[in-house]
Parts: structure tokens; C-alpha cells; sequence
């Protein structure tokens, strides 16, 4: 059995905890029942899938996103990352193995569910609905471990903060589709058909697929994660490859006859479909620069590995928020590229042609800004929570200016900070350009300050080794 | 001669506003129990964390038993045991599911786990607490159960940061046999501590860090009697004469003597460096004797490993005092 798998048994599971749960459990479905007129029906599968959200969903996220964090406050992570154990092993011991409590748990509310929707549903659809709960249930949970190791990029010391920042994201996560479900309880939201790329599946099997999918990418992120926890070296395909899905994947929900681009004719959906792949690599790179490490020392060595062009030595230590700005620019780029419509039929009677084309190349250096406001505030930052400090200064320049200037009558003025309101190519490009070029300055003077700090000091002597 | 089992080759590591580590280079030979020592900040730790392939140098190359870290950090990790200055172990986990899961992690065959289990446990003095909850164990029993848990997979090389830290003076007595008993057993012993006159007990090496320089690395002489002895110069030996009262010829007496450098003193107690052969040693003696100086006392002065060790760090500095600029 993989010993780590086997360590979370021995403190999860434990004679007691294993007799209790089936019992309490019994216990309230029992009292349902009995309060319902002893039918197994409706109310039941309601209380069967609350107490498998709570269970699985909510503890469980705690456990996934605690298993590495608690073990490296209570400082035993160092024994585990000298283990001979894979990093394969050690993923999925960890994944199922933490939570594995509250899974025992949810397998009973699980047959519960089942066994309470067979009188309303078919047996098929019955099943379908345990899938996606059970399914929603495993991915949020390893979306939490997922973000809590990516979080150990950022620092290393524990805070609840952090921890419970992540299981709220997974929760979340988790939660999205099955919340409609959980209030009506009648699982009617989960027929409504999803078209993608023109074909319409039903909702229903689009969801547990869509959340297989994601699943396994998260499991792909996880183990990529705990790679680099145990000193191996990962290579950027992973990352490029997920991209690329997210891409492909989100451009499919794109429909033809979309509500949101109401006047989009078919013929043009492919440049809707690059727009959308534009704004998802824009996500996914503030996603990547939010939780990956600023780590002075690792653009360092990045720098070095590109002055003496050890390529895969750069693949290596390429941040994968950078990663994912070359797709923001691939997307960007081709978008610039495609035939736009000589009317402007498709983007309202206010905008030009160049509308959609005038605000990607802005919020693509916004974007770049925002990025350097990261770098800016983490880089060398020995407290933790920069990222969070970011947040805020990025609310205030999305928000809270943009008010101010509104109040104070400056709507003309506004596309300073939003370059959706921009009405030529100027007025788009020159807001992002200078305030990409001031945090530019900014940083390059705090990477210079770093840099004299970190060489202040000077060796003793030369060639300093000694052998005995 | 045999390969070093660590050969460190211009190390570097930095912190962002600080570099810990300067293009650090030794090697350490096997069996060797190595005692390293310095200030506390003077880089060790991230030394002994490079070393164990934990963290990543900034660069220069790290090689432990023919491998290199960077290159296969994973095969290093089957080949070490290190244990850091603020470990933690299971603490809901009895002490013999602790030593277990430490042997299943490090892939020994299950049949084979009981056997390092009873002999880990043996070793560390636990075999009678294996059912005890680790939780519930002393300070001194909890470092014993982190080093047994260290060596159960028998690793050739064994980093410890500082072992003794919280022990009694006992433990301690029992650590530093547990050392040697290691040592004679094959593993090489690279051991971080504070404790010096502990260290003495048992190493045969010192590696001396101060403000991320190596400043010395050096062996330690075992005299006859199995003490230690930092050794000062490989040339020149310290040596303590004694009279029955004061002679004025005494200087006189041994400056003739050849092999014999310089003389400190006053004209009934000095100390000479005496330059040559252990067996040349009684021509001292003779001399005196021929001379009819009544000479009472005559051994090697041994500088302990502490003297050793801040006369090291006070030249060291001394030397970046004066020349702040030049260095490499």
C-alpha cells in the first residue's frame, strides 16, 4: 500500500470514526424519513446531497488544502520531500488519503442520493446525478490541494488566512453547479442542453464531463506542483497543453446565436472565439501571476540561463504566468490579424470596427501593468500576503479611481482606466503604454536596489574552498 | 585516491537580498565525521539544505556519491538521511508507526520493515516506548525518534543540524556513541552543532562557515589516548615544558635545541613549537636532562576544538578587516 496513503488511514480512520459515522448518518436520514411520512423520497436526496456537500465539499476541502500546509507547520514536510516515495505517490496518497474521512462519509450519503432519486428519476439519470455529486466532490478537493501547493510558491509559512482563502476558491469551485441543485432540489437546472461548437449536448452529461475534464487537469497541476515540491524539474508542455484546453474549451461556449453578442452573424463567430481565448489567457495569466512565486532569485537564474542560452534550463524556470502572456500575445496577435467586418453591425451603433481590436491591445498592456504592480509589490518582499496587497491597489486603480474621476466629472477622461470606453486608437493605447512604462521604471529601480543588497556583501577569499 | 562522497564545486545561494552562500567549494571523504561549525547566520543550514538537495543553489555543483543534486535530486534524497535543527514528527502516531512509515517511505521492502525498525529503535534506545505515542515522548525521546527515523533506510551520508540541541548531558554522551557507532557501521557524518566540546568527542573533521565563506576545513588529530586535537599547523607541534623551580638558561637551553621554532614563557613554565618527528621529541628531554635543568613536566599542548575554532574566526575576520576589497 503507498505508506503515505496508509499514514492518513491510520490518523483519519480510526476504529471509532469509522463506527460513528455510518451511525450518525443513519441517524439523520432516519429522522428524515420519519419527519417526510416515512417516504424515501425528494426531502431525503436533499439531505443526502447537503450532507455530502458539507461532508466532502466543505470539511474535505479543508483536509486537501491542510495536508501539505499542516505538515509543513508542524515542520515534518522536509521528511516527507526526502522520502524515496514518487511524486506520483505522494500526489495521490495526499489526495485521497487526507480527506479520506469525509469520502467515507460521502460514499454513504452518495448511495443515499442514489437510492432516493431512483422513485422520481430513471435509474440512468440517478446515476448521472451521484456522478457529477461525486465527481464535484473529488475536484473540489483537489482544486483545493491544487491551490494550497501552488500557494507554497508564494511562501512557506502558515497562515489560516491562506489556507481558508483556498478551500473558500474551492468551495466554490465546487459548488457552482451544484448549488441550483441543492436549493430546488428537483435537478431540473441540469437539463438545460449546452451547445458547444454548435453541438448541443445534454446539460446533465456536459457538466460531469466538463468536470471530469477539469479533474483530471487538476490532478495533471497537482502532480506538476508536487514535482517541483520534491526538487524535479518540470517542463512547460503541461502548462502550454492546459492552456490550450482552457482555450479550445472556453471558445466553445461561444454560441452562434449568442445573447451577449446578439448581433454576432455566424460567419464572424471565429473572431468572437479568438476575443474569447484572448480573455481567457488574460485570466489564466493573472491567475498564474497571482499564486506562482516572484522570486527574485529564480528570475536570476532565468536571466543567467538566457545569457548563456541553456534553453532547457529556461524552459525550466520560465514562469508560467510568461507562459501564458506569449498565448495573451499568439491570441492577441491573430486577432489583429483576421478580417473584421466593414459595418458595425456586430459590435453596436457606437463602436468602430476597431473596437474589440483597440481594447485587447489595451487591456493587453493593462495586463502587462498588472503584472508589473505583482513583481513590484512581491519581489524581495520578505512579509507574505503581497499578493493580497495587490489585490487592493489593483481594486483601487479598477474601482475606486475610475469613481472618483466619475464624480468628479471626468467621464471623458475615463478611458485612462478603462479601455473599453476609448473612442480612437490614442486614446487606447497611450493610457496602458505610459502606465506600463512607469511600473517598468519602478521595477527596474527595485531590481537594481535588490541586487546591490543581495552582492553588498564580499567574499572572504579567493576561490574560498578548502578540502581536507 | 577514492571519490569524495560530497564534492561541493563553486556554490552559490541567495536569498533575494542576500547571498547566504559565497562560490563555496570543499569535499568531504567517506567515514569521515565532519563537525561543522560557525557563527550563528553563517550559512550552515543552507549549506547542510543544499547538500540534502532541499533547496536549490543559485549555482555551482553539488555532488553526493556520484550524483549530482540538481541532475537527480530524487536518487540523492534515497542516499541521505538529514535531519533539521527544527524537525517535527507524527505526533498522533505511536513511535513504532512512526519508525515504520519512515522505512515505507524510503521504499524498504515490507518484509524487511520490521528488521529496521527494531534495529533503528535499538540503536536510539526506544525499543521499550514503541508503543508509546510519540505525541507523549520527552523533548531528548522525540530527537531520538527523528534521528532514528533518519537513519532507518541505512543512508551513506547522515546531515544533522544540530542533533544535541535540547538533550541531556547523557543523551548526549549516547549521541555522540551513536556517531561513532555509525561512522564504524560506514555511513559518513556531516554534523551542524553549536556544541563544540561535543563535537570534539567525535569528529574527525571541521568545516568552519562564517558569513557564507568556508574558512577552514581541516582533520583532527587523534593523539593516543583517543582525544581529539585541532591541528594548528601540520609543521610545527605546541609543546609544554615544566621545571621544579626557575632556570635562566632554560631559553637559552632550548633555543640551542634543533627543531625547536620559538619560545614563550617565563623561566619556569613555557611553551615551545617544536618542528619535527614525534620520535625526535625526547631529544628536548635530553638536552634538558644533559643540562641539568630540572625539568618535571614535558606533553603536547592540544588546542581544543574551540580555541581552534574562535582563533579561526578571529584571523578570519581580522583578515576581511584589512582588506575588505579583496576578495575573490
Amino acid at each position: 500500500m503507498n505508506p503515505e496513503f496508509r499514514r492518513n488511514i491510520w490518523l483519519e480512520l480510526t476504529t471509532h470514526r469509522v463506527i460513528a459515522m455510518p451511525l450518525i448518518l443513519s441517524l439523520i436520514f432516519g429522522l428524515t424519513i420519519s419527519l417526510s411520512g416515512s417516504v424515501f423520497d425528494r426531502s431525503v436526496s436533499h439531505v443526502a446531497g447537503t450532507a455530502f456537500v458539507l461532508l466532502v465539499i466543505v470539511w474535505g476541502c479543508r483536509q486537501s488544502a491542510e495536508a501539505v500546509l499542516s505538515e509543513i507547520s508542524t515542520r515534518t514536510w522536509d521528511h516527507q520531500r526526502l522520502s524515496s516515495l514518487s511524486a506520483w505517490n505522494m500526489t495521490w496518497g495526499k489526495l485521497y488519503g487526507a480527506p479520506i474521512f469525509s469520502l467515507y462519509g460521502g460514499l454513504f450519503c452518495l448511495l443515499v442520493l442514489f437510492l432516493s432519486t431512483t422513485g422520481e428519476h430513471s435509474f440512468q439519470k440517478s446515476l448521472l446525478i451521484t456522478i457529477l455529486y461525486a465527481l464535484c466532490g473529488l475536484f473540489a478537493q483537489s482544486f483545493a490541494m491544487f491551490l494550497s501547493l501552488a500557494g507554497l510558491r508564494q511562501g512557506r509559512a502558515y497562515t489560516w488566512r491562506r489556507s481558508a482563502f483556498y478551500q473558500v476558491l474551492a468551495i466554490l469551485m465546487g459548488l457552482q453547479i451544484l448549488i441550483p441543485t441543492l436549493i430546488s432540489s428537483t435537478f431540473e437546472e441540469l437539463r438545460t442542453d449546452i451547445t458547444w461548437y454548435g453541438f448541443v449536448f445534454p446539460g446533465l452529461l456536459f457538466y460531469i464531463c466538463s468536470i471530469a475534464l477539469f479533474y483530471i487537469w487538476s490532478i495533471i497541476g497537482l502532480h506538476q506542483l508536487m514535482r517541483k515540491e520534491l526538487q524535479i524539474t518540470n517542463s512547460p508542455l503541461l502548462w502550454s497543453l492546459f492552456i490550450v484546453f482552457a482555450l479550445f474549451y472556453c471558445s466553445g461556449l461561444i454560441k452562434e446565436d449568442s445573447t451577449i453578442f446578439e448581433k454576432t452573424h455566424e460567419e464572424w463567430v471565429w473572431q468572437i472565439r479568438i476575443y474569447s481565448a484572448c480573455i481567457t489567457c488574460w485570466l489564466i495569466t493573472l491567475f498564474a501571476v497571482f499564486f506562482e512565486a516572484k522570486d527574485v532569485v529564480l528570475l536570476r537564474r532565468l536571466y543567467a540561463a538566457v545569457k548563456s542560452r541553456h534553453w532547457q534550463q529556461v524552459g525550466y524556470l520560465i514562469p508560467r504566468w510568461a507562459i501564458a502572456f506569449c498565448f495573451v500575445l499568439i491570441s492577441l496577435a491573430i486577432s489583429l490579424i483576421l478580417p473584421l467586418p466593414t459595418s458595425n453591425a456586430i459590435f453596436g451603433p457606437n463602436n468602430t470596427p476597431d473596437f474589440f481590436r483597440q481594447t485587447l491591445v489595451s487591456q493587453t498592456l493593462f495586463l502587462l501593468r498588472d503584472i508589473g504592480i505583482f513583481m513590484l509589490f512581491c519581489l524581495g518582499n520578505k512579509r507574505q500576503g503581497g499578493e493580497f496587497a495587490v489585490l487592493i491597489y489593483l481594486s483601487l486603480l479598477y474601482i475606486v479611481l475610475p469613481q472618483m474621476l466619475n464624480a468628479f466629472g471626468g467621464e471623458d477622461v475615463l478611458f485612462i482606466f478603462y479601455s473599453i470606453l476609448a473612442e480612437n486608437w490614442l486614446e487606447a493605447i497611450l493610457p496602458g503604454l505610459l502606465q506600463t512604462a512607469l511600473i517598468a521604471v519602478l521595477l527596474k529601480l527595485h531590481w537594481q536596489k535588490l541586487s546591490r543588497k543581495a552582492h553588498s556583501d564580499v567574499p572572504i577569499e579567493e576561490g574560498n574552498s578548502a578540502t581536507a | 585516491m577514492a571519490e569524495p562522497i560530497v564534492l561541493v564545486e563553486d556554490l552559490v545561494y541567495e536569498y533575494p537580498t542576500k547571498r547566504a552562500l559565497h562560490s563555496v567549494s570543499c569535499q568531504i571523504e567517506h567515514g569521515s565525521i565532519t563537525a561543522l561549525v560557525g557563527p550563528n547566520g553563517a550559512g550552515k543550514t543552507t549549506f547542510l539544505r543544499c547538500l540534502a538537495a532541499l533547496d536549490n543553489p543559485f549555482s555551482g555543483q553539488i555532488t553526493i556519491n556520484g550524483l549530482k543534486t540538481q541532475n537527480h535530486p530524487r536518487d540523492v534524497h534515497r542516499q541521505i538521511g538529514y535531519l533539521s535543527d527544527l524537525f517535527g514528527i507524527y505526533d498522533e502516531l505511536t513511535v513504532q508507526r512512526c519508525l515504520y512509515h519512515a522505512a515505507a517511505i524510503h521504499q524498504i521492502p515490507a518484509a524487511q520493515i520490521p528488521d529496521h525498525v527494531a534495529k533503528s529503535a535499538e540503536r536510539l534506545g526506544l525499543e521499550t516506548r514503541l508503543q508509546e505515542t510519540a505525541g507523549t515522548l520527552s523533548r531528548g525521546l522525540r530527537q531520538r525518534l527523528a534521528i532514528a527515523q533518519t537513519i532507518i533506510h541505512d543512508p551513506v551520508l547522515l546531515l544533522l543540524d544540530e542533533p544535541a540541541s535540547g538533550l541531556d548531558p547523557e543523551a548526549r554522551q549516547s549521541l555522540s556513541e551513536l556517531m561513532l557507532s555509525l561512522r564504524d557501521d560506514g555511513m559518513t557524518l556531516l554534523v551542524s552543532s553549536h556544541i563544540l566540546a561535543e563535537l570534539e568527542d567525535y569528529s574527525s573533521h571541521m568545516l568552519i562557515i562564517d558569513n557564507g565563506h568556508i574558512i577552514e576545513h581541516s582533520m583532527l588529530h587523534t593523539s593516543t589516548s583517543g582525544a581529539q586535537d585541532y591541528d594548528t599547523s601540520p609543521e610545527a607541534v605546541p609543546l609544554r615544558i615544566c621545571l621544579a623551580c626557575p632556570d635562566e638558561r632554560l631559553h637559552q637551553v632550548l633555543s640551542a635545541i634543533p627543531g625547536i621554532e620559538a619560545v614563550e614563557g617565563d623561566f619556569q613554565e613555557v611553551t615551545v613549537l617544536f618542528q619535527g618527528e614525534v620520535g625526535q621529541r625526547h631529544e628536548i628531554i635530553r638536552h634538558l636532562v644533559e643540562s641539568c635543568v630540572p625539568v618535571i613536566a614535558f606533553q603536547e599542548q592540544k588546542a581544543s576544538l574551540q580555541e581552534a575554532y574562535l582563533q579561526k574566526l578571529k584571523v578570519s575576520r581580522r583578515t576581511v578587516a584589512a582588506h575588505p576589497g579583496g576578495q575573490g
